[in-house]
């Protein structure tokens, strides 16, 4: 075993700082955290010069897919790998100190989220960001929590996210949009240093930390999904700080600290339903870790309080304020996705075809990169695995880590069902966690002279197939980033990596601008709080932008696959109460790409539209004098059919 | 072992407090909107975190980033804390709320732990004042900075003045703003009448100052015809708006409701009978 912690310490070199499992700093980079050397500046500088022209041709790309021109897309991927390479490569030599890879890792985590930014940098974009500005805009306008919002339940009962965003508005005077910018922003931050740090006392080694750094931002979720307006946003970053504030302080004395723990805590489980039940788990399975191999130490029995604490507060938060949550998580996510993979797995349902979307593929070279990065986690993930287990009696938090990164196989395994999609992605963000810290202890044994001498033959061949000294570092480089790739192009679909161009040619993938118009004038001149019927991509724009109350996805589908004002379909405007319709005829121009739906999954055609909407779905609206149309812009529509919804009208009924 | 608070540490502690009494003087008024964003920066991501962590763990000796980002991380904790407490309960989630609970928190958890360094550096009898002087040429500003480090009773002084003055004056400001929201919507509704052709004309006026949506309704059971505006109303300031109803007419009994928010108000005769 002290061979094991010699090699272990021996990962770092001259710049490295091995740390206690959970204690303070074991050894001592102040010197190095005072001041660096010049050559360690020149470093950062450069790498800082890369990922700032990296951005800048991000930003090109993104300009230019604005304006239809799709033949500079490589400059997005130039851009992201002008981003991450350099900083992989320098933060794990042996020359960068500790202070340096945390700095280099703030600046890969910062600058990841600028690419989203520079894609959407006047407002907010995408569906789920619009899912909570409702609930902000809520908040903002009632100066009350918890107002029912249509498009979403689950996002009033959990309004950590907003509540922090409204404070910051009120506070300062900046619009919501640029509060929340600021606040994701800076949760980043935290996110990012909180999760270097525990990576840092799970794996005792700087270098490590700087590796799962590196292994968590190839997540398939961390580029887009992670820097979106939304409530997980927060919660993650606040729970990575839970864990490593735990770390930190369950051998000070005193109440205050575990007080902080407990705010903490609390925070977390009111912002966001799964990292609550996560931080829990994460919380316990440290706990019993700790007391199989340490006993009832106070530093344990402290941990085990905060675990208990961060268990009972997410159910008695579910049970008693955040009720809808429940049926959204089951009813509308898990439940779908593992009856659909149990399914699968039994072979009643034939596989999903990865990389495709409405009869149309991703570049081969992309498909080839998501799979060899996948590829070369399964590979890697075994050795980092026997490597965490041969030192577990005397880490435990390794331990724990590895139980995570051991779940990531499985979590593939739904990605091949339709409804496991999500499951499978959102997993990514906690899985990635142990996965990192797991592969960046592997990371840095294969970078660093230490590999080479394991007391493990096997694992002694394997490292010595790794190119030379300096060589090796290129190669592991060359590893992290085609892992990188292979994230970016599993997690976003290709054709959503660009901004889409205004007025495009079919149905469009993203919300276009004419809609936020119609928004805006359903809002001043039909007022907030009317009930809408419309298609999936512009509800929640009329949703948050309009302030209107869209009807489900799955009732308005009805109203529409009709080419006549059927009974049925009088019906379904009746008993969904609808005062509004609004149709956007580009249906009738194009196949939906992503989502490859038009209303709803479960709608007539599902996700497998051959051909386009006909206008006679929408032409019945206005051939019926019960109907009035109050908007016409270009392709947009708006309908009033209250007389029908209030049965002050009846129109001709026709055959459906 | 003898801990010491670092000059800077205790210099800082003061200046929250200082800082957080003055946001909650200030609540409510709107200054220039560099300050309000500098100040309103300081005051959600960083003060409160700061001063909760030099208040709940005195002991604690962090690495300056590892300070900077326990500060924010609780700073957002307490953000979101405060905005439960004030937006969840009547009081209600506005700048003022929200300045002054994030101001009280602060002041007093500076003024606590302000207290509780003194009281370690009594323990130890080696307060910041008695670290050793370096022999340095007196300047301005090294006299200033020495000056805080001894000064330390000074710094407990304004941490416990602000703490009293945010805590005393917030509380009642709160109290204030609860009994405002208590009392139901600050509007009065002035009446309804009948209109030929059918229509139905709503005056509001206002006790309070604010910017708010309201919207006028014309029931008969359901919503049948209804309207919203966003106005923004002066104490004393009347409002009309004029609801046209679908013809031809077909109810006699027409309730009109306002709505501000998520709460209905009822307007005085909201029985109106149309001819």
């Amino acid at each position: 075993m002290q061979k094991a912690e010699a090699l272990l310490s021996s990962l770092g070199d001259q710049g490295d700082d091995p740390i206690a499992v959970a204690g303070g700093p074991r050894g001592s980079s102040e010197k190095q955290l005072v001041s660096p050397s010049g050559g360690q500046l020149l470093w950062t500088a450069a790498v800082c010069l890369s990922s700032s022209v990296g951005l800048g041709l991000v930003a090109i790309a993104d300009a230019a897919s604005r304006q239809g021109d799709g033949k500079l897309s490589f400059l997005f991927w130039l851009g992201l790998l002008g981003i991450f390479v350099p900083t992989a490569h320098r933060s794990l030599s042996g020359s960068c100190g500790r202070s340096e890879r945390l700095l280099l890792a703030l600046m890969l985590g910062s600058a990841m989220y600028l690419v989203k930014v520079a894609a959407a940098p006047t407002g907010f974009s995408f569906i789920d960001e619009f899912i909570h500005l409702r609930t902000l805009q809520d908040i903002l306008r009632t100066h009350h929590l918890f107002t029912f919002n249509p498009l979403l339940a689950a996002s009033s009962v959990y309004p950590g996210l907003e509540t922090v965003t409204s404070a910051i508005a009120d506070m300062t005077g900046l619009s919501p949009f640029v509060a929340g910018l600021l606040l994701v922003g800076v949760a980043r931050l935290v996110f990012t240093a909180s999760f270097f740090y525990v990576a840092e006392q799970v794996t005792g080694s700087s270098r490590a930390a700087a590796g799962a750094t590196l292994v968590y931002a190839s997540n398939p979720m961390f580029l887009f999904w992670s820097a979106y307006f939304s409530y997980e946003n927060l919660a993650l970053p606040l729970a990575a700080f839970v864990v490593w504030w735990i770390a930190t302080t369950r051998r000070q004395p005193g109440r205050g600290p575990l007080l902080v723990g407990a705010v903490g805590v609390v925070a977390v489980t009111v912002t966001h339903h799964v990292a609550g039940f996560a931080l829990a788990a994460v919380l316990v399975a440290w706990w019993v870790a700790e007391r199989i191999v340490r006993g009832t130490q106070p530093a344990v029995r402290r941990l085990g309080w905060m675990a208990a604490l961060s268990l009972v507060v997410p159910i008695g938060w579910m049970a008693t304020i955040a009720r809808p949550a429940i049926a959204y998580l089951w009813s509308e996510n898990i439940y779908p996705g593992i009856s659909q993979t149990v399914a699968l797995v039994q072979g009643h349902l034939a596989a999903r075809t990865l990389y495709s979307s409405a009869g149309s593929a991703a570049p081969l070279w992309e498909r080839l990169a998501g799979f060899g990065g996948v590829a070369i986690l399964l590979l890697l993930l075994p050795i980092g695995v026997y490597y965490a287990w041969t030192k577990h009696s005397s880490r435990p938090a390794l331990l724990v880590a590895a139980g995570v990164a051991a779940l990531y196989p499985l979590s593939l395994i739904p990605r091949l069902a339709p409804d496991g999609v999500a499951i499978s992605g959102r997993s990514s963000e906690y899985l990635y966690a142990g996965l990192g810290c797991i592969l960046g202890m592997v990371a840095a044994m294969a970078s660093g002279p230490a590999a080479r001498q394991h007391q493990t033959r096997w694992l002694r061949w394997l490292f010595r197939l790794v190119p030379g000294k300096r060589r090796s570092g290129l190669a592991v480089t060359a590893v992290l980033t085609v892992v990188f790739l292979g994230g970016v192009t599993v997690g976003t679909p290709y054709n959503k990596l660009l901004p889409e161009p205004a007025n495009p040619v079919g149905y469009p993938s993203a919300v276009q601008p004419d809609v936020f118009a119609a928004a805006a004038w359903a809002r001043t001149n039909l007022g907030p709080g009317r009930t809408f019927a419309t298609d999936a991509l512009d509800a929640p724009v009329l949703g948050s932008f309009g302030e209107q109350n869209p009807i489900s996805e799955n009732l308005a589908f009805p109203i529409f696959f009709s080419s006549t004002m059927s009974q049925a379909v009088v019906h379904d405007i009746r008993s969904a109460g609808v005062d509004y319709i609004f149709v956007d005829t580009r249906m009738s121009l194009g196949t939906p790409i992503n989502p490859s739906y038009y209303f709803s999954p479960y709608e007539p055609g599902g996700s497998h539209h051959a051909h386009p909407l006909p206008s006679s779905y929408w032409a019945k609206f206005g051939a019926t004098s019960c109907t009035s149309l109050v908007y016409f812009a270009g392709p947009l529509r708006i309908y009033d059919v209250t007389a029908i919804a209030d049965g002050l009208c009846v129109p001709a009924i026709r055959a459906g | 072992m003898v801990t010491r608070t670092a000059p800077w540490r205790l210099a800082a502690l003061g200046a929250a407090a200082f800082l957080s009494m003055v946001t909650a003087l200030a609540a409510g008024t709107t200054p220039p909107l560099p300050l309000r964003v500098l100040i309103g920066l300081l005051m959600t991501l960083i003060l409160p975190g700061f001063s909760v962590l030099a208040a709940a763990a005195p002991r604690l000796r962090l690495k300056v980033p590892q300070l900077a980002l326990a500060c924010v991380a609780v700073s957002i904790c307490c953000d979101l804390l405060c905005g439960l407490a004030v937006g969840g309960t009547a009081i209600g989630l506005t700048a003022t709320s929200v300045a002054l609970g994030l101001s009280m928190v602060t002041a007093l958890a500076a003024s606590i732990a302000a207290i509780r360094q003194a009281r370690a550096s009594a323990d130890v009898g080696a307060g910041p004042h008695l670290v050793a002087t370096q022999s340095t040429p007196s300047t301005p500003v090294s006299d200033l900075y020495e000056g805080l480090r001894t000064g330390w009773r000074v710094v407990l002084s304004i941490c416990t003045a602000a703490a009293v003055c945010t805590i005393v004056g917030g509380s009642l400001l709160l109290s204030q703003h609860a009994a405002v929201a208590a009392r139901g919507p600050a509007y009065l509704a002035l009446g309804t009448r009948a209109l030929s052709p059918p229509a139905v004309a709503v005056t509001v006026t206002s006790h309070e100052r604010r910017s708010v949506a309201i919207r006028v309704a014309v029931l008969d059971g359901k919503i049948v015809v209804g309207t919203w505006t966003r106005i923004h109303l002066r104490p004393g300031q009347t409002w009309t708006a004029r609801v046209k109803l679908p013809s031809p007419a077909t109810f006699e009994i027409v309730h009109t409701s306002l709505y501000i928010g998520s709460s209905t108000i009822p307007v005085a005769g909201t029985a109106v009978r149309i001819g």
